[in-house]
């Protein structure tokens, strides 16, 4: 039953993607279902989680409820999909036909490091199947907290909980493993947890392989997936069972759909824009730091649109971000304002900000525990900053990559994030060095893919160097 | 004019840093790459275990993942929405930065034993269930006069749950 139920909410949200095909038309077929399976898989999550939240505050939470409604929504995607597919079959471009001995080689490569970080995963998770600190004082709590009877719920969000456990935090996880939980009828085993961070990473490689395969080739795609598996670092949040893994992925599932939209015209784009605005809502819904992404990533979209103006571009579509993302919004509007208690970051007074503010050692101690995590990123040998510095040395940028406006978009969102990161930090009531100490590996990890995948894009590709003077198929169509 | 000058420096970089490397040193780079990172990952599976030992800290792990035996006969009697009194020879340091030893215990209960909650007994608050969580002997009779409790059961391993009187 519990395998059940998360391959439920997995095969609604890739119903839902395929119907949607972000894709589009390009190629290769492996890489567009890659990107299907990835972006379903966090969208039929967050998409659980939400109309269970929804269930307990309309105290109607109850098996009778909730398992019809999956179904419905199961049986409502598969239909149109269905009706969908007899309609249009999508005519694939950039096949097999051009597969290198690079490309074979590195897929082998890529492969035979799934394998071994698979293994490696899988023996965290047995040597530790409750999670680190965070997952059962925090996380899991809060679902166990969710699976109980009548307004024993409520106890997530209670002020009862202490500092540790940090109820002001939103519920996408803690929701969706306890609605796992509740339903399955099998107590709340850690397998759940376990099997919900397993997705969530696995979205995460084949959303950023895929993505890069559609847009700039298998060799830049593949090369990006070892590396992304050479980070030692994330792998590290990998099975903690936190919330920072599934928080990258709809941090880079956001800049992802965005930047497919700038392959498809019509409907299908107007669907993509708003579909990043979902997934930006989606990482409000995961954790605190997302509600500080999806305003950057609006007001990023708004911003970039006006000053790149194209034609009917920004008049009609500047709503649609705002559209996609507004019905999360809403639930996350009623938990914070209605529900959650204060957090633990506000409550200092102006004087006290601007005092911190213009103390310079704040400033040094932050710019050090910078460096110092980054360089934990991976073994010094085979760093992944170092990796793709070798990559850009040699590889080069692709001409033009820079000027796209949804790839100034994209990077414009990771940079004000990443500054909105160490403001927080110089502001932070908490001790700085705990504070550092304690979170900025994982805001690192948020950031990690979403940071390959912007590299990567802007990198020439293996395959156009070997054949001077021709691009790829997708480089051709938007040049 | 945020435009012009984005398109401006935009171009200028293109124009330095596109020039195409040499095809052999293009097939090599990413080849050298793929197998330094495949590297990584292989050294990442031969030192898991070594990692994993961190989370294996008893104070941690040894403490949440026994906590479901020790409270099994608990669970069995209180229900499951009640919230429950918490009382201990080791009372929690609630201004340390760093969870304490106590902290860690208390946490691992309130997580085995949600959806009920459990919270910290004051002395004067009254709760219908108590759980007595002790690292050693103790004088139940003298727990019982101060937070005005009645013995259920002892449950062994010092887990013993009072009601309140």
């Amino acid at each position: 039953m519990i395998l059940l139920l998360l391959a439920v909410a997995v095969v609604i949200g890739c119903l839902l993607m395929h119907l949607i095909e972000p894709a589009g038309k390009l190629g290769p077929r492996w890489a567009a279902i890659l990107v299907e399976l990835g972006l379903g898989a966090g969208f039929g999550i967050a998409l659980v989680s939400l109309i269970f939240f929804l269930l307990l505050a309309i105290h109607e939470a109850t098996a009778a409820v909730m398992l019809p409604t999956e179904v419905a929504l199961f049986l409502a995607s598969s239909i149109l999909v269905f009706v969908g597919r007899k309609r249009e079959t999508a005519n694939y471009q950039g096949g097999s036909a051009g597969i290198s001995w690079l490309s074979k080689m590195l897929s082998g490569m890529l492969v035979a490091g799934f394998f071994l970080v698979t293994a490696a995963l899988a023996r965290t998770a047995h040597a530790n199947r409750f999670g680190s600190w965070d997952s059962w004082n925090i996380w899991n709590l809060r679902a166990k907290y969710l699976t109980g009877l009548g307004d024993t719920w409520t106890r997530a969000f209670s002020t009862q909980l202490n500092y540790f456990s940090h109820p002001d935090y939103p519920l996408l996880l803690s929701g969706f493993v306890g609605q796992v939980w509740k339903f399955s009828g099998r107590g709340t085993p850690t397998l759940v947890p376990i099997l919900t961070a397993a997705v969530f990473i696995a979205s995460v490689a084949a959303l950023l392989v895929g993505a890069l395969a559609l847009m700039r080739g298998s060799g830049l795609a593949l090369l990006a997936g070892l590396i992304l598996i050479s980070s030692s670092s994330f792998l590290g949040q990998a099975m903690s069972q936190y919330a920072d893994v599934p928080l990258s992925f709809y941090y880079l599932a956001t800049i992802v759909v965005l930047v497919l939209s700038e392959y498809s015209d019509g409907a299908r784009k107007s669907i993509l824009i708003a579909l990043a605005g979902a997934f930006a809502s989606f990482g409000a819904w995961t954790k605190n730091e997302g509600l500080v992404f999806l305003p950057i990533a609006l007001i990023c979209f708004l911003l970039v649109s006006w000053s790149w103006r194209r034609a009917t571009s920004f008049g009609t579509k500047w709503f649609l971000p705002i559209l996609g993302a507004a019905p999360t919004l809403f639930v996350v509007g009623y938990f914070k304002l209605f529900l959650a208690p204060p957090g633990d970051m506000g409550g200092q007074p102006l004087p006290q900000i601007l005092h911190k503010m213009t103390e310079l050692s704040r400033y040094w101690i932050i710019g050090k525990s910078l460096i110092a995590r980054a360089l934990e990123l991976g073994e010094w040998w085979a760093h992944p900053l170092l990796l793709m510095a070798i990559l850009v040395c040699f590889l080069r940028i692709q001409p033009g990559q820079l000027q796209k406006q949804e790839v100034v978009t994209g990077w414009l969102c990771l940079i004000l994030l990443f500054f909105a990161y160490c403001g927080v930090y110089v502001i932070t009531p908490l001790d700085l060095r705990f504070h550092l100490s304690t979170s900025l590996t994982r805001l690192y990890c948020q950031m990690w893919p979403s940071f390959l995948f912007l590299v990567f894009l802007i990198l020439r590709s293996p395959e156009e160097l070997s054949c001077p003077g021709g691009l790829n198929p997708q480089t051709k169509e938007i040049s | 004019l945020w435009r012009a000058n984005y398109d401006k420096a935009a171009r200028s970089l293109d124009s330095r840093v596109t020039k195409s490397p040499s095809p052999k040193i293009a097939k090599a780079v990413p080849g050298i790459v793929a197998v330094l990172a495949l590297a990584s990952a292989f050294h990442y599976y031969l030192t898991v275990d070594k990692r994993n030992q961190f989370y294996q800290d008893p104070r941690m792990t040894y403490q949440i993942g026994i906590q479901s035996e020790r409270l099994s006969g608990v669970m069995e009697m209180v229900p499951a929405d009640a919230v429950v009194g918490y009382v201990t020879d080791l009372p929690p340091r609630l201004d340390a930065h760093w969870p304490t030893n106590d902290e860690f215990i208390f946490t691992a209960v309130r997580y085995e034993l949600a959806p009920r909650l459990v919270m910290p007994l004051v002395a004067g608050q009254m709760q219908t269930w108590v759980l007595g969580n002790f690292s050693k002997p103790v004088d139940l009779e003298q727990i019982e006069r101060q937070y005005h409790l009645k013995l259920v059961k002892d449950f062994g391993s010092g887990v013993i749950l009072f009601q309140g009187e």
